[in-house]
């Protein structure tokens, strides 16, 4: 075998926790990648790292397959420390798969050399396993090809391939479908989530793709300025955002100014349910899918239409000159800019904070 | 097991790329030893002479004058073949290159062999002699690099200011021109470099400058102190030039263009009348530069090969010059591999420094290394001394930044995520180099090789010095002939070095993209 076992002892957490990092921080010279970042995987869990770029989320992959050193904080694996301030256990015998972003297969090896490149040479289950992981990824039969024979979303299944294949603890898969043009990248997003959930796989993957990290991931942490600022299930995330921040970051918002009486808050578009603890004033975030037309409702000014196909994109200003933005699902017809309309909130607001 | 966490990522890299540079600064070290030894008055009242000022002189003038006449054909041709319609420029850019691939001391035997035919002295050489030979067979680094550098150009500001009334040669004057100013420079700068460091040409057409006065005074005169005072000058004029070099490389940064869009071919420039003159000064530039060493080799090949024993020595000499030639190419791209290596991944002030420095010691003329490498076999290796290592270090330290360079290129082939998806896969670091890096970069690596074992075949000075007594090479046995005037026995050398000498000249000619199919 290739790889030698983990170290036992120093032994951290339960053992559903696939990865834990504690308070890890990491600088580069003038900037400050990773400001104590906590987060925690369960076993079997696929885990997407959203963010904008900057926000650290490579650098903490990096870290977590050991190709950056922490400068503290700590990092343990299935309950193994693989990373403390001074010290660090090499990539090599961490036990976690890669799927870099180009794939980085190696171009001198056939695509069965590439996916038994970490299996033991003499295994007499290599080359049953081989062809057990090509078929898992749909490529069963191109074992002889070489990687430049391949198109992009070809090579990409091949290097998920060949990280499954020796069965790590972990695979981390960083921006794997970025190269991809767009009716690629979502036939491979649900191949990839089939095959890590069909191998029980637990999984991280880095991504500045809200809609991908909101498709694909189990469960989500943002974050920000090397920070992970909130960890949720997509929707949980997207309906329940931690702050203002997240709630744009993941799609479009407005805020909605009001009263507060009898725990509504009095909007120039109708009242909207919200907690106690607020002073007179307060100020509730709505997405556009909350905003329906309605001919009874408030009226708006449409100042703008956006068309896209599936849905429409409608740009409003409330008679107190307050803009929203509605969603309106496919319909045969539209409003035309300049034309008023009747508008209505339905649901929670987002958010609502005081003032 | 958890281990310590280490200063540098890739100690063995560093360590081979410190070795390579220490082997590659033997001579130029030595020499400063030798300086130091002797005592800056008596260099000083070796090199202050009126002999010295003059020589100084004529190695200026000879640089100057070739490095003018270089730009002005190379600027010229490369504009005609590039940019305008003259007939027959796809073939001339070519041919133009190929001057290139005949060594300057070929080059000057070839002229020397056929000069009765129109000199009723029969003789060849002195001044004008060496700037016309070594104009004519350097013109083709400008050339080749203002070629490519217009191949390359943008058209966006040459639209630009069409767009705002220039004619087509107010653009060419006011745009074209300037924007290829840093190729043109480093191109010429270049030819300096090579003209001062020459020592076959200037030898062969009896031409008094530092190289061969150098050669002279230690290996005629055996006057050691006089050769080290010599050519510690002629360093000085070297990293003079080099210098210059930089600084003019440095200037280039300025034009450099913004994004990575393909650049639109321009529209060749209509020359109407011009056109047929155009081409004649193509094709007698191409005529006069490949057609003497041809009609040369034509006439005395024959004569050369059926002399008795002829074909004996010429089969000795070839097999010592590609056994020694073998020996310093493997050496030098042994000790390329981890300076290439670490120059390419490790972007570090100590990296780039080293990669540099190596890069002084290439630019110093052959006979220097030579000279230096003799003093240090005698008196600190003596073991080495007379032997064929000896002569393969100074190879090594000539030739180490073309594989240096080849290996760095290569490098960009295997990108570092190649050897994390290998040690993510459980290989070590230096097993993920062993079983990934280095097989991918092997084709690279390989003409890297072949570069520095062809380059060495051709080398003269270093190699007359350095050669273990009795042992004849290709270039040494040319040079031997030809200082006899037996142009009949050197014809076969002659052929063979520019037959080899042909090969990575091609690769450049056509490889340069400045004559591509696609312009129409």
């Amino acid at each position: 075998m290739t790889r030698a076992p983990l170290p036992t002892g120093s032994t951290t957490g339960s053992m559903t926790t696939a990865l834990q990092v504690r308070g890890v921080r990491k600088s580069f010279p003038g900037v400050q990648a990773l400001d104590s970042v906590d987060l925690d995987v369960r076993a079997g869990e696929l885990v997407a790292l959203l963010g904008p770029s900057g926000c650290g989320k490579t650098t903490l992959l990096r870290s977590v397959a050991g190709f950056e050193r922490i400068d503290s904080g700590r990092i343990a694996l299935n309950g193994h420390v693989v990373a403390l301030e001074g010290l660090h256990l090499p990539t090599h015998r961490r036990e976690v798969g890669i799927v870099p972003q180009e794939g980085a297969l190696f171009p001198h090896l056939s695509v069965a050399e590439n996916v038994g490149f970490g299996l033991a040479r003499r295994s007499p289950a290599r080359a049953a396993r081989i062809e057990e992981f090509l078929e898992l990824v749909g490529l069963a039969g191109y074992g002889r090809r070489m990687p430049h024979e391949l198109s992009g979303g070809q090579q990409q299944r091949v290097a998920l391939a060949r990280a499954l294949a020796p069965g790590p603890a972990l695979v981390l898969l960083d921006e794997p479908f970025s190269a991809l043009d767009a009716g690629l990248r979502t036939e491979l997003r649900a191949d990839v989530r089939r095959v890590l959930h069909e191998q029980n796989m637990t999984a991280l993957l880095v991504t500045h793709d809200q809609s991908e990290a909101l498709s694909v991931a189990d469960r989500i942490a943002v974050m920000s300025s090397g920070r992970v600022v909130q960890t949720a299930s997509p929707l949980e995330l997207y309906s329940h955002p931690a702050d203002p921040w997240v709630a744009t970051f993941l799609g479009e918002a407005w805020w909605l100014p009001g009263r507060v009486e009898g725990g509504q808050l009095r909007t120039s578009i109708g009242p909207l349910p919200v907690g106690g603890g607020l002073g007179p004033r307060a100020r509730a975030l709505v997405r556009p899918e909350q905003v329906v037309l309605a001919s009874d409702g408030t009226p708006a000014l449409v100042t703008d239409v956006a068309f896209h196909g599936h849905d429409a994109l409608l740009g409003l200003r409330l008679a107190d000159g307050t803009p929203l933005q509605c969603r309106l699902a496919h319909s045969t017809t539209l409003p035309r800019e300049g034309e008023n309309v009747g508008v209505r909130v339905t649901g929670e607001p987002l958010l609502v904070e005081a003032g | 097991m958890l281990e310590r966490v280490r200063a540098v990522r890739r100690p063995e890299l560093l360590v081979g790329a410190l070795l390579a540079a220490a082997v590659a600064l033997i001579p130029a070290v030595y020499l400063v030893v030798r300086v130091a030894e002797a005592g800056l008055p008596r260099i000083l009242a070796e090199v202050t002479t009126p002999r010295v000022a003059a020589m100084a002189g004529r190695t200026l003038a000879l640089v100057g004058l070739v490095w003018l006449g270089s730009t002005i054909f190379g600027v010229t041709a490369a504009l005609l073949t590039t940019r305008t319609d003259a007939p027959g420029r796809r073939v001339f850019g070519v041919l133009l290159a190929l001057p290139l691939a005949v060594p300057s001391y070929v080059a000057a035997y070839t002229w020397a062999a056929v000069a009765d035919l129109w000199e009723p002295s029969g003789r060849f050489d002195g001044f004008w002699a060496a700037v016309l030979v070594l104009t004519l067979y350097s013109y083709p680094y400008v050339y080749l690099t203002v070629a490519s550098a217009l191949a390359g150009q943008d058209q966006g500001p040459a639209e630009v200011a069409r767009s705002l009334g220039e004619g087509e040669w107010g653009v060419l004057r006011r745009v074209t021109l300037p924007g290829v100013l840093p190729a043109m420079a480093s191109g010429g700068l270049l030819v300096a470099l090579y003209t001062l460091s020459d020592f076959g040409a200037v030898s062969i057409l009896r031409v008094d400058t530092f190289t061969r006065a150098v050669f002279t005074a230690f290996s005629v005169g055996f006057d050691r102190t006089g050769a080290v005072a010599l050519a510690s000058v002629l360093a000085v004029f070297a990293l003079a030039i080099i210098v210059v070099e930089r600084l003019a490389r440095g200037a280039e940064k300025r034009y450099a263009r913004v994004g990575s869009g393909g650049p639109r071919r321009p529209r060749p420039l209509g020359l109407g009348w011009g056109r047929l003159p155009a081409a004649a000064f193509l094709g007698l530039v191409a005529a006069v530069a490949l057609g003497v060493p041809l009609a040369s080799l034509l006439r005395w090949f024959l004569a050369g090969v059926s002399r008795p024993g002829s074909i004996g020595e010429v089969v000795a000499a070839m097999g010592a010059s590609l056994g020694v030639s073998l020996l310093g190419a493997v050496l030098t791209v042994a000790l390329a591999i981890p300076l290439g290596l670490y120059a390419a991944r490790v972007r570090t002030p100590l990296a780039l420094g080293l990669e540099r420095l190596v890069f002084v010691t290439h630019s110093l003329p052959g006979v220097i290394i030579g000279l230096s490498l003799v003093f240090f076999g005698i008196n600190v290796a003596y073991a080495l001394y007379q032997s064929v290592w000896l002569l393969a270090l100074a190879y090594v330290t000539l030739f180490l930044p073309l594989a240096s360079a080849a290996v760095a290129n290569a490098a960009r082939q295997a990108p570092p995520s190649l050897e994390e998806a290998a040690e993510s896969l459980g290989l070590t670091p230096f097993a993920a180099l062993l079983r990934v890096t280095l097989p991918v970069m092997l084709p690279g690596i390989g003409a890297g090789a072949a570069l520095v074992f062809l380059t060495a075949m051709k080398e003269l000075p270093a190699t007359l010095l350095l050669r273990p007594t009795g042992m004849d090479t290709l270039a040494t046995r040319l040079w031997t002939y030809t200082s006899v005037e037996a142009y009949a026995a050197a014809a076969p050398y002659a052929a063979i070095l520019i037959a080899l000498a042909a090969v990575p000249t091609w690769f450049l000619a056509t490889g340069s993209g400045a004559f591509g199919r696609d312009d129409s």
